[in-house]
């Protein structure tokens, strides 16, 4: 495709071009190049680790210093990077570690609690362990899970929970995850968790530490160790074949946690009630890496199909992808300096979109406490978008068939010749009143990412407003998932993911981000509902549903037995209510422009009621109606279609604005800093990419002729 | 004697090649590639794909039965891709097909100099009108600019022209567009991406990536910061250069977008866009006021190659040409009939959105017609007769020895009168024939052109002569398409003799040297002539043109001396030292007695013949009733009264002659007598050696024939 | 050569294997049973454990065998052939009552190296090589079974009919031109195999192809002489020519071939001037098909509608379970650039054989086979609907996608400058599962979901010498055999198989096998 040409060229770059000008790779200096691993020392493939770095700035002071640490085979190291304005050395070594037994895989520094003073970072190992050291103090400060007692399987991902001093969050190659309460001794016992979940999400599920318990049973077993067990807080068991975790990341706001894993998932979960906000699945093979956008508005993967994906928040689907790597990508990243998006306030005025606020309130609790106790922070989608202003807001847009308004079910199927017709000239007219002399001031939105992969390339992405707003025409809807869903309700484990987003009011509306339940029409507070259906010991489903229940449980909690009772407080009313806004949402989603009669057949009650049969709480629980206790092996599961993995050709197609072999092997880091890129080389070393301007990344000017 | 040959000789190889056709070919004959308005003079001009820019006059548009034909400009041999008006409508710029550019005095319609830089078709034009500077590009993913006030005073000796090439482009070229200051060059290519230049400097500006196929048009706005592309993706987008993005997409056709058009009536943004391609609608997009004043101006039958506006101050029509070989002229919305969006509603807006699927008009103002192309042909077995259906669905019968048309039988059935005149008759492949013009163009390559040797007296319209003669359908045409070459008229008979001595060692050359009468004289041959008009044209084989002439010209002086530069040696040996180089082919075969005739075998090592592809099964009758049957059965002697004719005595084969005597008339006893069969087929007397062996025998092996007398 | 030497360990590894994977954890009627080395026979173990867990093929083995033994065959079933002694070794296998072990494939390779002279010997070999010889052979096997079968109820039929004299000619006419096909038979479905799928071969016996059909007019219409047997000696020089060249050779789009089809007939046709990617002699030997078929289609026709019915019993006669499992279509897709008018002609594969390059994924080798072809310069198309030389884009994409898609990577290359084939140890990802970019749009299953079930490996830095392991998944679990030595491996450990960055010496996927969900 539109790699035809370069594939000739197998040399080696050093600089490319984008519009903004020149990339050109400097010269590296002594510590960029901390070790070069020759092949023969790494032994095989799978006993070697791949080349890690994490950079994180931190304001210690006097001056504003970006901090890197760089692990390569056993040995981890910590420098200083300093702005490439100065000429000679860009990174100050600061800190060398060199293990024995076993290799660091992965890194995080702690910047909430970094200063002048102290450093924590917490390294991740082959062998399941996760280390805290003060790289500033160098000193060693906590070994979590030192005897392997709670994970023997490799760290793939560690990561500071964000604004926390102490909360840490590993992933491991079991597939499981654990939060760690650093500021909790470490013990050797062997943690017990409750036996009920914590939270029993679709597909994944969340065990709390039984704390009293294991204090009294360590007691009692008269082992010696007198010290409460309070580690790891959280087990999460996020795959149910046994999938690894290859990364996570948290959202810029602090709230969720995206978690891409080996059977091809991305689970976003709001991590402190764990509630999983949205899913997507690679077009095949694992996902290897994910990155939010600065905004939190977009998260991008990367894996083993060879694409980048673009996945929306607000709208719970995949809206484009990218094909330019020639082997799998190792890792994405956003380039915060070169993203332009408007303000929330903007946003809606030109698009429609709610903004990142109205999603999820900022929110800083996290920091220093048994995160656990955060739940209380309930009030997680405050409803600051009423549908009244929804409704206004649509009126001042009429020439967006995007922002009609979904929610309110107001608004009549278009014939669809039609809509073609109108979404192209709407396009135009938005942008040439934007671009052609009309409003010259406001930029136009862009997004722009990078990607590495296995195949040694770079390759520069962007999402602009042809790609945000006009690519939806092929995207599956809601109400074809169901369709196509159907034959296989019987089906669970992952797939309930999918069918959540059929079930839950509103919510899961993919088209139009302003169309969140999470501001449902009533206005109220949200309240989580937990239900969990366990039969033969094969954890099933559960259904988190969202209400317009006005909520007298303040606190979710830790205790799943009282989820299940509220669960039966359900109130029938408020259920069919919610049945019914869903069918006003589907039917004005109705893209494919059924006939009536089809039309009907999909919206028809019975259809839900059926489900809703088989469900212990009557029909007033049709909407999270429970999907079936087959245990059906989970790759009969059929995903490809759906929201959550759409067809190829329901999504936008992207290409790389560059796509450049960088170097001589693997690719496994990229970081974008404002005045360049650096990129990991799994040969050990750093490459910097220096950008061509470090002050003006925005767009020049037309040049007048 | 030609110093230059050897220099040509090194190139490729080079064919030969004529067109048939009218003396006037007044319409065009097959898609038009390219419009060009000349609105002071009132003039049309068309690039056609039969190679001819023809000049019409647009005022007789309202008095239908005037002939609006005013001239033909003719000198490519190749599809006219592009034309571009210079200079105030006197000069026309034009590219082709046939790998050149040419520049042409548009007021009195000759050809004023080829530029012949590019290496492949020439695919596409831009003009940057306030510099007179005309920017070629093609497949050979090169663009050259060329300063037309410098092309325009070439002269014979002052013919060297300086052009600046702008590189980078590392596909195919389609399309290219400068702005009218020329200071932004924009090419689209197969590569799918839109390249940008300074065309002063010749340095990159930049890429736009974003069409997922072939860019096949272009436009600039005159201040050079918006462009705007078609793409065979269906989609026109909008760029903005300076930002160097793309704006907005327009998915408005269902297929390619071949051809953009527009009125720039503001420096810095396009207005009324009009686009047409595969799909044959034209659509009209306003980019000022999208969402209302956008229409379908019209739908064609056939794919739109060109969109041309017309109208004095604002455009009143559109020239729209097709693949098909009309042009036709549709009306377009007046400015006054476009609705003012910035006081409508938004529902209002809508409305009238949808009202406009249907075009605007159903029926073109004004057509100027187009002729017949041929789309299909079948060369008759016989090798000579070509039948063709054209659009009108004519079938029309071709002579290509004459180069002229035979006979036209109107509009029937295709295959059936193809089925009609199937023979049992092989004559082996001489030419080639392709109608890339919507005309029969024919080509001859050395390899195969005189591959055909006839007996004279099997050859219809030339049984007077000797029945003897052999004649080669190649060289007697060579000879009648350059017969006016004055080179050809040189007395033949000292060279000749000096050739033979040159020759000599060259073995096979002696039987052609019988076959054509040597006397002093006119060139040409001594059967026949073909139509004065018909263009010659000297190309490397496949590729690119070197020299066309009408056969009526090479007696012109400046035309001699192209000749003697381009006619390739083997050419020259036929035309001019009267050699054909191709000697006849040798058939070496089995005769064996039938199973059924009760004849014994003769011993294999005896029995195997050689003779020429051309005698007929009457003599190998002859041949048996006389040597075999009449002599006995013993098959030693025959080997010793064989080599009477040609034949290769040094195999110590027998050979069966025809030359041995001419006039004994026993054939018609003999078919009596023999009968002859190759497999189960038995064989006609009429039938030659090769015919059995082409399409009886059908093997690379050595043919067995069986005899048994006649009872 | 570790491989090469007697494994002393193998029983002990037996049950170290048991303890591995625990007695409860154990797939019941599941047997792991490695495979003796007779002596660099590595080739030959490494792609039988795969396709003895490949199901599909496994259980039409064994069914196989069961028809055997049932005597539905019985008497036509020869006991010596490849196939019937790759169903003793699966039977064997199956039958043990030992969970692991070691058995020695004796009488397969026995029959192998019989059979196929090329591997009669104690060298290394291509398991490449092998795996298409063994498809070859059931297939034939397969079919020769099919035809006597229906010979035989052909007989029957008559025999209980009133034979006319005619009819019983006829018959006997057809029979002698279907041993005559079957002949043809041997040639194409080896030439094609040969030449790593990548010879499009019209003579490929295939379920539905049309030009297939023509032939088999050609063949039932008796009446049209020795000319059949004339044309068809060209054709069949011609496929021994392309069996010969298709051998590691990059297809190269071919414009020589349409320009000598051209001129023969004097008209411009793009049949026989479509350029492809293909090698000279095929066109030509299209073309003289081409002629031939025509003719007979004319003949045939008079002879009532039997010859139709013929047709379809032979197409259907030529797909056997091999077809089913392995066989996939692909379409070589022609667009000119100029009318934008897209032309499309099928082929049939039993496995793909894709280039390589370094650092990429089995993702992007597939989409580089797919990659578009200009058709540029000198090497213009001919385009019927511009009736000139004009620009194109080829491309080759699949359009029937097998069950069991074979994919084979291009490790030993033809090295010029060495003058010996050097083995390409490049980093090439393949994941677990897999989906085709490169399928075309009226593809209908194009969005299959692969899972990778077996990779056999090869080990060492050439191609002469080295050995050969197989990975295989069974039951969720991913063994490696190698020879008489089976371990477990984990998901992880795959990563050792991709290839190397820098070194020579790897141990590298070689043939990948997915198979569909569905």
């Amino acid at each position: 495709m539109a790699l035809e040409g370069a594939s000739k060229d197998n040399d080696v770059k050093v600089r490319f071009n984008i519009r903004e000008g020149i990339y050109k790779q400097m010269p590296i200096s002594e510590y960029f190049y901390p070790k070069r691993v020759p092949y023969v020392n790494q032994g095989p493939a799978s006993t070697s680790t791949t080349v890690k770095t994490s950079i994180t700035r931190i304001d210690d002071g006097d001056e504003d210093c970006d901090r890197v640490c760089f692990t390569v085979g056993r040995e981890l190291f910590y420098f200083g990077y300093k702005s490439l304005v100065q000429p000679s050395q860009h990174l100050e070594f600061l800190d060398k570690r060199t293990y024995k037994g076993v290799q660091p895989t992965c890194h995080h520094i702690n910047k909430f609690s970094a200063s002048n003073e102290t450093v924590k970072v917490a390294v991740g190992f082959t062998a399941g362990q996760v280390q805290v050291i003060d790289v500033k103090t160098k000193q060693s400060l906590q070994i979590m899970n030192e005897d392997r007692s709670v994970e023997k399987s490799r760290v793939t991902c560690v990561k500071w929970l964000p604004e926390s001093e102490n909360v840490l969050l590993s992933a491991h190659a079991s597939g499981n995850m654990y939060t760690y309460d650093v500021s909790q001794p470490s013990t050797n016992a062997l943690p017990i968790f409750h036996t009920q979940p914590h939270i029993l999400g679709e597909g994944y599920t969340i065990y709390a530490l039984k704390t009293k318990t294991t204090s009294s049973s360590t007691s009692s077993n008269g082992n010696g160790n007198n010290a409460t067990t309070k580690n790891p807080l959280f087990k999460w068991i996020m795959a149910t074949d046994g999938s690894g975790i290859h990364t996570f990341q948290f959202s810029p706001c602090g709230r969720f946690v995206a978690v891409a894993m080996q059977n091809g998932y991305l689970r976003v979960i709001n991590h402190s009630t764990f509630e999983m906000h949205g899913c997507m699945k690679s077009y095949f093979g694992g996902l290897l890496s994910c990155s939010w956008s600065p905004d939190g508005r977009y998260i991008v993967t990367g894996g083993e199909d060879d694409l980048v994906n673009v996945w929306s928040f607000c709208e719970k689907c995949v809206i484009a992808r990218g094909y330019g790597h020639r082997s799998w990508v190792s890792e994405v990243s956003f380039d915060p300096f070169c993203c332009f998006y408007p303000n929330d306030s903007d946003m809606k005025m030109f698009y429609g979109m709610p903004s990142v606020a109205d999603l999820y309130p900022k929110h800083k609790a996290l920091a220093g406490q048994d995160c656990a106790n955060n739940n209380s922070c309930e009030n997680v989608d405050n409803p600051t978008h009423s549908s009244t202003g929804m409704g206004d807001f649509v009126q001042r847009n009429n020439f967006s068939e995007d922002s009609r308004p979904h929610c309110n079910g107001e608004v009549g199927l278009m014939p669809h010749s039609n809509m073609r017709r109108l979404r192209t000239y709407s396009n135009v007219s938005k942008f040439s009143r934007l671009s052609i002399g009309l409003d010259p001031c406001s930029p136009p939105i862009c997004y722009r990412f990078g990607s590495v992969g296995q195949d040694a390339h770079l390759c520069l992405w962007e999402i602009d407003e042809n790609i945000l707003f006009n690519s939806r025409k092929n995207r599956p809807t809601v109400l074809t998932t169901t369709q196509k869903r159907r034959p296989s309700v019987g089906s669970g484990g992952d797939c309930s993911a999918a069918y959540n987003s059929t079930t839950d009011s509103g919510s899961e509306v993919p088209v139009n981000g302003s169309s969140n339940s999470e501001y449902s029409s009533n206005g109220s507070y949200g309240q989580y509902h937990y239900y969990n259906n366990i039969s033969g010991g094969n954890i099933d489903v559960s259904q988190l549903v969202t209400t317009a229940q006005s909520s007298n449980a303040s606190n979710s909690g830790t205790s799943a037995t009282l989820n299940l009772q509220k669960d039966k407080k359900h109130s029938r009313q408020n259920a069919s209510n919610g049945v019914a806004s869903k069918f006003a949402t589907l039917g004005s989603h109705e893209r494919k422009n059924k006939e009536g009669k089809e039309h009907k057949r999909n919206l028809s009650l019975p259809h839900f009621s059926f489900r809703s049969t088989s469900n212990q709480n009557g029909g007033a629980s049709t909407k999270y109606g429970i999907l079936n206790k087959k245990a059906q092996p989970p790759q009969l599961i059929k995903t490809l279609g759906t929201t959550l993995c759409p067809k190829l050709d329901e999504t936008t197609l992207l290409e790389p604005l560059v796509c450049k072999k960088i170097a001589q092997s693997r690719i496994t880091g990229i970081n974008f800093m404002e005045d360049c890129i650096i990129t990991t080389c799994q040969d050990g070393y750093l490459q910097l990419w220096k950008r061509p301007n470090p002050r003006a990344t925005s767009p020049s000017p037309d040049k007048p002729k | 004697m030609h110093p230059r040959r050897d220099l040509a000789a090194s190139r490729k190889k080079i064919q030969v090649s004529y067109v048939i056709r009218d003396v006037v070919e007044k319409y065009n004959r097959s898609g038009v590639n390219a419009l060009q308005v000349d609105p002071t003079n009132n003039r049309l001009y068309t690039g056609g794909r039969d190679s001819i820019i023809r000049v019409w006059n647009t005022e007789s548009k309202n008095q239908q039965e005037a002939d609006p034909y005013v001239a033909s400009m003719e000198h490519h041999t190749d599809w006219v891709n592009d034309i571009v008006l210079c200079c105030n409508g006197r000069t026309l710029i034009s590219a082709s097909s046939d790998t050149t550019v040419k520049v042409w005095n548009a007021h009195r319609k000759f050809c004023m100099s080829t530029l012949r830089t590019h290496k492949d078709y020439v695919r596409s034009l831009a003009y940057a009108r306030d510099k007179e500077h005309v920017a070629s590009a093609g497949l050979d993913r090169q663009i050259f600019i060329w300063d037309v006030n410098t092309l325009t005073s070439l002269t014979t000796t002052h013919n060297t022209v300086t052009t600046s090439n702008v590189s980078g482009c590392k596909n195919s070229i389609y399309s290219v567009a400068m702005n009218d200051p020329g200071t932004v060059l924009a090419a689209g290519s197969t590569e799918r991406v839109i390249r940008v230049w300074d065309p002063r400097t010749c340095e990159k500006r930049m890429k736009l990536k974003g069409h997922t196929d072939n860019v096949k048009a272009l436009l600039i706005t005159r201040d050079g910061t918006h462009l705007l592309s078609g793409s065979s993706d269906g989609t026109i987008k909008l760029w903005s250069l300076g930002q160097q993005r793309c704006l907005a997409t327009l998915p408005i056709h269902r297929e390619g977008v071949w051809t953009l058009t527009t009125v720039f009536d503001s420096p810095s943004s396009f207005g009324c866009v009009y686009s047409s391609g595969r799909d044959g609608r034209v659509m009209c997009s306003d980019f000022r006021h999208p969402d209302c004043n956008s229409y379908v101006v019209c739908e064609e039958s056939a794919p739109v190659l060109r969109l041309q506006l017309d109208g004095k101050s604002t455009p009143e029509r559109i020239y729209c040409a097709t693949t098909n070989s009309s042009v036709h002229s549709w009306p377009v919305k007046p400015e006054s009939d476009k609705v003012d969006v910035e006081n409508m509603e938004g529902s209002e807006i809508q409305d009238r959105l949808f009202d406009d699927e249907k075009p605007y008009s159903e029926k073109p103002c004004y057509s100027i017609p187009g002729a017949a192309c041929i789309t299909q042909y079948k060369v008759l077995s016989d090798k000579r007769h070509i039948l063709t259906q054209d659009t009108h669905n004519r079938v029309v019968l071709w002579d290509v020895l004459m180069a002229k048309a035979v006979e036209d039988l109107g509009c029937v059935d295709f295959d059936v009168e193809v089925k009609n005149r199937e023979k049992i008759l092989y004559v082996p492949n001489w030419f080639s024939v392709d109608l890339k013009l919507g005309l029969l163009s024919i080509h001859l390559e050395e390899r195969e052109c005189f591959s055909a040797w006839m007996t004279a007296r099997d050859v219809p319209g030339f049984e007077e002569s000797d029945p003897v003669t052999k004649i080669n359908y190649g060289g007697l045409l060579l000879r009648a398409l350059l017969e006016h070459w004055p080179e050809t008229h040189v007395l033949r008979d000292e060279k000749s003799t000096e050739s033979d001595d040159m020759d000599e060692s060259s073995s096979q050359s002696s039987p052609s040297k019988s076959s054509l009468p040597r006397k002093p004289g006119p060139g040409g041959n001594p059967f026949f002539k073909v139509p004065r008009h018909t263009p010659v044209i000297f190309s490397e084989s496949g590729g690119r043109t070197l020299f066309r002439l009408l056969c009526e010209d090479a007696a012109g002086k400046t035309e001699g001396v192209s000749l003697r530069e381009t006619v390739p040696q083997w050419v020259v040996q036929t035309v001019v030292e009267n050699r054909i180089p191709a000697p006849f082919v040798k058939l070496s075969f089995f005769l064996q007695p039938h199973p059924s005739s009760g004849i014994k075998a003769t011993k294999n090592t005896n029995n195997k013949l050689l003779a020429n592809d051309m005698l007929t099964i009457g003599k190998v009758m002859e041949h048996v009733h006389e040597k075999i049957i009449c002599a006995g059965d013993d098959a030693s002697q025959s080997s010793g009264n064989g080599g009477s004719g040609q034949g290769d005595k040094s195999d110590g084969e027998p050979s069966v002659s025809d030359s041995s005597d001419p006039h004994k008339d026993t054939t018609t006893s003999v078919e009596n007598k023999v009968e002859l069969f190759c497999g189960e087929q038995s064989l006609e007397p009429e039938w030659n050696l090769r015919t059995v062996k082409h399409l009886i025998w059908r093997s690379g092996n050595d043919m067995i024939l069986q005899y048994r007398l006649k009872t | 050569m570790k491989g090469c030497l007697p494994n002393i360990m193998g029983a002990n590894a037996s049950a170290a294997l048991m303890k591995e994977i625990g007695p409860e954890q154990f797939p019941p009627n599941e047997r792991y049973f490695g495979l003796h080395n007779f002596g660099n026979t590595c080739y030959c173990n490494s792609v039988l454990q795969a396709l003895f867990f490949c199901q599909p093929f496994r259980d039409r083995v064994l069914q196989y065998r069961t028809q055997q033994h049932n005597g539905k065959h019985g008497s036509n079933g020869k006991k010596d052939t490849l196939l019937a002694c790759l169903c003793e070794l699966f039977y064997n296998i199956v039958s043990q009552k030992k969970k692991c072990g070691v058995l020695q494939p004796k009488k397969f390779v026995a029959r192998l190296r019989k059979e196929y002279e090329s591997f009669d010997n104690y060298m290394q070999h291509d398991a490449h090589e092998l795996f298409n010889c063994l498809l070859n052979s059931i297939h034939l096997v397969l079919i020769e079974e099919k035809k006597a079968e229906r010979e035989r109820k052909r007989l029957e039929m008559q025999s209980s009919t009133t034979s006319q004299g005619n009819g019983v000619k006829r018959e006997r006419l057809s029979f002698f031109r279907s041993k005559k096909k079957e002949d043809k038979d041997i040639h194409t479905l080896s030439s094609k195999v040969g030449a790593s799928s990548f010879v499009p071969s019209d003579t490929m016996p295939s379920t539905s192809a049309a030009p297939d059909s023509l032939e088999i007019q050609n063949i039932t219409s008796a009446g049209s002489s020795s000319s059949l047997a004339t044309s068809d000696s060209p054709a069949s020089t011609a496929d021994t020519n392309e069996s010969l060249m298709g051998n590691g050779q990059v297809p190269k789009v071919d414009q020589e071939s349409s320009d000598e089809g051209k001129p023969q007939n004097g008209h411009l046709s793009t049949e026989e001037s479509t350029p492809s990617k293909t090698f000279s002699f095929f066109s030509r030997n299209k073309f003289s098909k081409k002629a031939s078929s025509s003719k007979s289609s004319e003949l045939s026709s008079s002879n009532s509608n039997v010859p139709h019915l013929e047709e379809e019993d032979e197409s259907e006669a030529n797909n056997t379970w091999i077809n089913d499992i392995f066989q996939g279509t692909y379409t070589t897709i022609t667009r000119c650039l100029t009318c934008e008018t897209v032309k499309n002609k099928d082929e049939d594969f039993l496995d793909l054989s894709v280039d390589i390059e370094q650092n990429t994924s089995i993702t992007h080798c597939l989409r580089v086979f797919s990659n578009q072809q200009m058709l540029s310069g000198e090497h213009k198309y001919s385009c019927e609907v511009c009736r000139s030389k004009q620009e194109a884009q080829i491309q080759m994409r699949i359009k029937k996608l097998p069950t069991i898609l074979a994919l084979h990577l291009k490790r030993f290359k033809y090295c010029d400058t060495l003058n010996k084939y050097t083995k390409l140890t490049y980093r090439v990802v393949f994941p677990f599962d897999l989906r085709l970019f490169n399928t075309t749009d009226d593809a209908s299953n194009a969005e299959r979901l692969y899972d990778l079930i077996g990779v056999v490996v090869h080990c060492g830095s050439g191609p002469y010498r080295g050995h050969y392991v197989s990975i295989v998944k069974s039951h969720d679990m991913w063994l490696l055999f190698d020879d008489d030595n089976v371990e477990k491996l984990e998901p992880s450990g795959m990563e050792d198989f991709y290839g190397v960055t820098a070194d020579k010496n790897s141990e590298s996927g070689y043939i990948l096998f997915y198979q569909s969900r569905e």
